[in-house]
């Protein structure tokens, strides 16, 4: 069976053992008060020695004592008059329920009460054997009274059958007490938890504030409270008709659904303090945290309002808070020096001499901000014609450098162009020409390549970002890219997976980064190796790894592969900038993403990651 | 077409560059006179019939941008930019300032002499361009199409087209500056479903660049929009 089930299961026999507790409860108790069955008999199984016989005993000699004051009455006893003996006098009358007895024959039976007042008499004699009866004489007359052995053996008999009645309900009273408590203690230590694991399951109820859950619980409570009492306040308050059991069970099972809901306002709590939120859960506590929390922010914001310790760094603003507390604090002693002064002298000089003493602390705080203020800005404006200026001198240089370079390379690309078609040239000749071609153009590459990096580097690339799809750029570029690597003789085992990886970037810069990446992998790999070309897309990003096998120890670290000009092979032979990594690490970045390399053996990996955007107005047919 | 009637203006402040570019177009036939800054071509202009320039940017007293301004003042005659500065947005630069064309150094002869080439046939011909212009012909630029004839012109010249090319060409030319993806031009020029057609489509937009672009590795027209698709850039008017 699952837990589920079990739970519910035992809150049904829950509720059917409170009931039965309520049930038996209630009517022994609606018994003993109808039939009068003394719990007394519970303590003390004997009858002579009980209280009750003595409140019987109490009862009928103040009944008599009654008669004697005022005669006018007969006596009207609680206890039947054919089951005790009584005789009273009150000077001329007398009245007595045994013609026959005399006081000897009073005084022959176990338990009596005898007291003789004669009017000659100095001090009345009691005697009595009641226990917890009064023995001072109250009366005015002579009072007799006894119980016969064969009353008290009666009462004895009914004491008995009491005290086994009540023994047994009580039994059955624990009994069933016991159960509940059993489902109760199996409820609260089940209470959120699930079969199969340890986690601390919480409902949606648990979460309501913990005085909210209180007050419903505590309300049930009173509820549950007034309708167990009802049980015997429709009988007592009201004298209504005797209770039936069926009434009985009626408010009995009110009682028991009623604490039931109590007990499921209860489970909240129960899982609460569980998982420790009984306290930090209630709304008080929340109110008196975030009271807490303002008065801290308060205090740190008053201390930290009146620290200077901030500016001591700076002179102006130094200065500034400086002379900003001077006046704070002098014109506050001004103004409470001149209070005093009036409220002594009741007259209005101080609060002129005020008013002049604080114009003057005004002008002097005013005049000294403005010469500071001016400093600021100045020193401000300075600071940002620096910044403008070093930005201008960087591209400048960039863009003059630039030049300077590319006018000869210019002239030296076309005289070796007219050169070669020069007619009458040696077979030597025309192999130097085709080498100086062949090194014009590579330097050509450098130059270009070197300008792009620098303006990457220095933040002074145009970008044109827009929305673009990283799965179509990785099978363009490699599209792009098949003759160069069909001609390098190496396998290119690719897995760019499905759908659209939609990225906000410049397409132009990111195929120049591929195109790098690729590159230095078809000219560095092992002969014959396989290029691992892997594009995921997960949890909002787009990864595309390039793997390779390196043909040659690699004796350097990621950091220096990625300096300028430092190459591969560090003989600096072949063709190529050895720029190539460095632009794609560069671009990436300016493109808004993370470019990491890792070489572990002969292992080389580049990984480029991009965050992916929603697909929104796509702008491709 | 007799060369030897055209006079072509080379402006350059670095007298070897200005020589070698010289020698280049005599020996392509062409009469070259030569300024060494924006002042001296505008005199230049005056004293001879020039149809063509060739213009540096930087370079003293007059520079390259503010000679083309003046130029278009009175003048429609081709011109070519020269300039180190390679940026896009140096292009826009220049060709919005009124030029023609814009090449960047240091640049390849055979591309420079093409783009010389290309510029002439097309001012020759710009007379009587107007009088053909139809609904069936797309002009754009040096490309021009021939709906009726499914012929592409290329500065005047046909293009030598195979059908697939010229239905990927004509899927461009009348939808001018839009981008099309991969599986797109496969669907529309193919009529199949297209399933990685990536390198297909790459392998003809390729072979189209060679017969229409004259520096195919930088080519102005048939472009990649990358990570999107493929477009034919409309021409700056």
């Amino acid at each position: 069976m699952k837990r589920k089930g079990i739970k519910i299961l035992v809150w049904v026999l829950l509720s059917a053992s409170l009931f039965m507790v309520g049930q038996t409860f209630v009517s022994t108790a609606y018994k003993a008060v109808t039939q009068q069955v003394n719990p007394e008999c519970l303590f003390n199984a004997d009858y002579a020695s009980s209280d009750d016989l003595s409140n019987v005993a109490r009862s009928i000699i103040s009944e008599l004592n009654f008669w004697q004051q005022d005669a006018a009455d007969k006596p009207e006893f609680t206890t039947t008059p054919s089951l005790f003996h009584y005789y009273a006098a009150n000077g001329s009358r007398e009245i007595t329920n045994s013609d026959n007895m005399v006081k000897a024959d009073y005084l022959k039976q176990k338990f009596h009460y005898v007291l003789d007042v004669p009017a000659d008499v100095n001090g009345a004699k009691t005697e009595n054997t009641f226990r917890n009866v009064g023995a001072d004489p109250v009366g005015n007359g002579k009072l007799y009274m006894s119980i016969p052995a064969e009353t008290i053996a009666g009462w004895q008999k009914t004491w008995t059958q009491n005290r086994i009645y009540l023994e047994h309900q009580l039994l059955l009273i624990l009994l069933w007490g016991l159960i509940s408590l059993a489902f109760l203690v199996y409820i609260v230590i089940a209470a959120g938890r699930k079969a199969g694991d340890d986690q601390l399951h919480l409902l949606a109820v648990d979460r309501w504030y913990t005085e909210f859950l209180l007050a419903l619980f505590v309300s049930l409570c009173v509820i549950f409270a007034y309708l167990f009492a009802g049980a015997f306040n429709s009988y007592y308050v009201f004298h209504w008709e005797e209770l039936t059991p069926e009434a009985i069970g009626f408010s009995v099972a009110m009682a028991t659904g009623v604490f039931m809901l109590s007990l499921m306002v209860m489970m909240p709590l129960i899982r609460k303090i569980k998982a420790g939120t009984f306290i930090s859960g209630s709304l008080s506590y929340r109110i008196l945290r975030r009271c807490w929390i303002a008065v801290k922010k308060t205090v740190l914001g008053l201390r930290s309002f009146f620290d200077g310790s901030a500016y001591k760094e700076h002179l102006l603003t130094k200065r500034l808070f400086r002379s900003q507390t001077v006046y704070i604090l002098g014109s506050a002693g001004l103004l409470l020096f001149c209070v005093i002064l009036s409220a002594a002298s009741y007259s209005a000089f101080p609060v002129f001499l005020f008013i002049v003493l604080e114009l003057i602390i005004t002008w002097w705080y005013v005049a000294g901000n403005k010469k500071t203020y001016s400093e600021i800005n100045e020193g401000y404006v300075e600071s940002l014609k620096e910044q403008v200026k070093s930005e201008n001198t960087k591209t400048a240089l960039i863009t003059n450098v630039s030049h300077d370079l590319k006018t000869p390379l210019t002239s030296i690309i076309t005289y070796v162009d007219l050169l070669s078609n020069e007619e009458g040239l040696s077979d030597t000749a025309k192999d130097y020409v085709n080498i100086i071609a062949g090194k014009a153009e590579r330097l050509k590459h450098i130059v270009s390549d070197l300008f792009d990096l620098s303006k990457s580097v220095s933040g002074n690339i145009p970008l044109e970002m827009d929305v673009l799809d990283m799965r179509t750029l990785m099978e363009q570029t490699l599209a792009d890219m098949k003759d160069p690597i069909e001609n390098s003789g190496h396998t290119l085992k690719t897995s760019l997976g499905q759908g659209t990886a939609t990225i906000f970037s410049d397409g132009k810069k990111l195929y120049r980064v591929f195109q790098n990446i690729i590159d230095n992998a078809l000219k560095y790999s092992l002969a014959g190796s396989r290029i691992f070309i892997d594009l995921t897309s997960t949890d909002g990003k787009v990864k595309v790894t390039i793997k390779n096998t390196a043909g040659y120890e690699m004796n350097f670290t990621e950091e220096e592969i990625l300096q300028r000009f430092t190459r591969g092979d560090q003989s600096r032979s072949g063709d190529g900038s050895g720029l190539g990594l460095s632009i794609a690490e560069s671009f990436t970045q300016s493109c808004g993403g993370t470019f990491q390399l890792d070489i572990d053996g002969d292992q080389f990996k580049v990984t480029v990651e991009f965050s992916t955007v929603e697909t929104v107005g796509k702008e491709s047919v | 077409m007799n060369q030897h009637n055209i006079t072509i203006l080379v402006v350059d402040d670095d007298k070897e560059i200005r020589e070698a570019i010289g020698k280049l177009l005599l020996h392509e036939g062409y009469n070259v006179i030569t300024a060494k800054d924006g002042m001296e071509a505008l005199e230049a202009m005056a004293e001879h019939p020039v149809r063509l320039i060739l213009l540096d940017v930087m370079m003293p007293r007059l520079d390259g941008l503010s000679a083309t301004m003046k130029i278009r003042e009175k003048n429609n005659i081709p011109i070519i930019i020269l300039s180190a500065k390679g940026e896009d947005s140096d292009k826009v630069l220049g060709l919005s300032m009124g030029a023609d064309d814009y090449v960047t150094k240091p640049f390849h002869s055979q591309e420079l002499v093409a783009r010389v080439k290309s510029q002439l046939r097309r001012y020759m011909q710009l007379g009587d361009m107007d009088a053909v212009k139809s609904k069936s012909r797309i002009v754009n630029g040096r490309l021009e199409m021939d709906l009726e004839a499914k012929s592409l012109l290329v500065d005047g010249e046909e293009a030598k087209l195979t059908p697939t090319e010229y239905k990927i060409v004509e899927l461009f030319m009348k939808n001018l500056g839009i981008v099309f993806s991969a599986e797109k031009i496969y669907e529309m020029v193919w009529h199949e479903e297209s399933y990685a057609v990536e390198n297909t489509v790459m392998v003809h937009v390729r072979r189209i660049r060679e017969k229409i672009e004259i520096n195919p590795r930088e080519p102005e027209y048939l472009k990649v929009v990358w990570g999107v698709g493929y477009k034919i850039e409309k021409e700056r008017q």
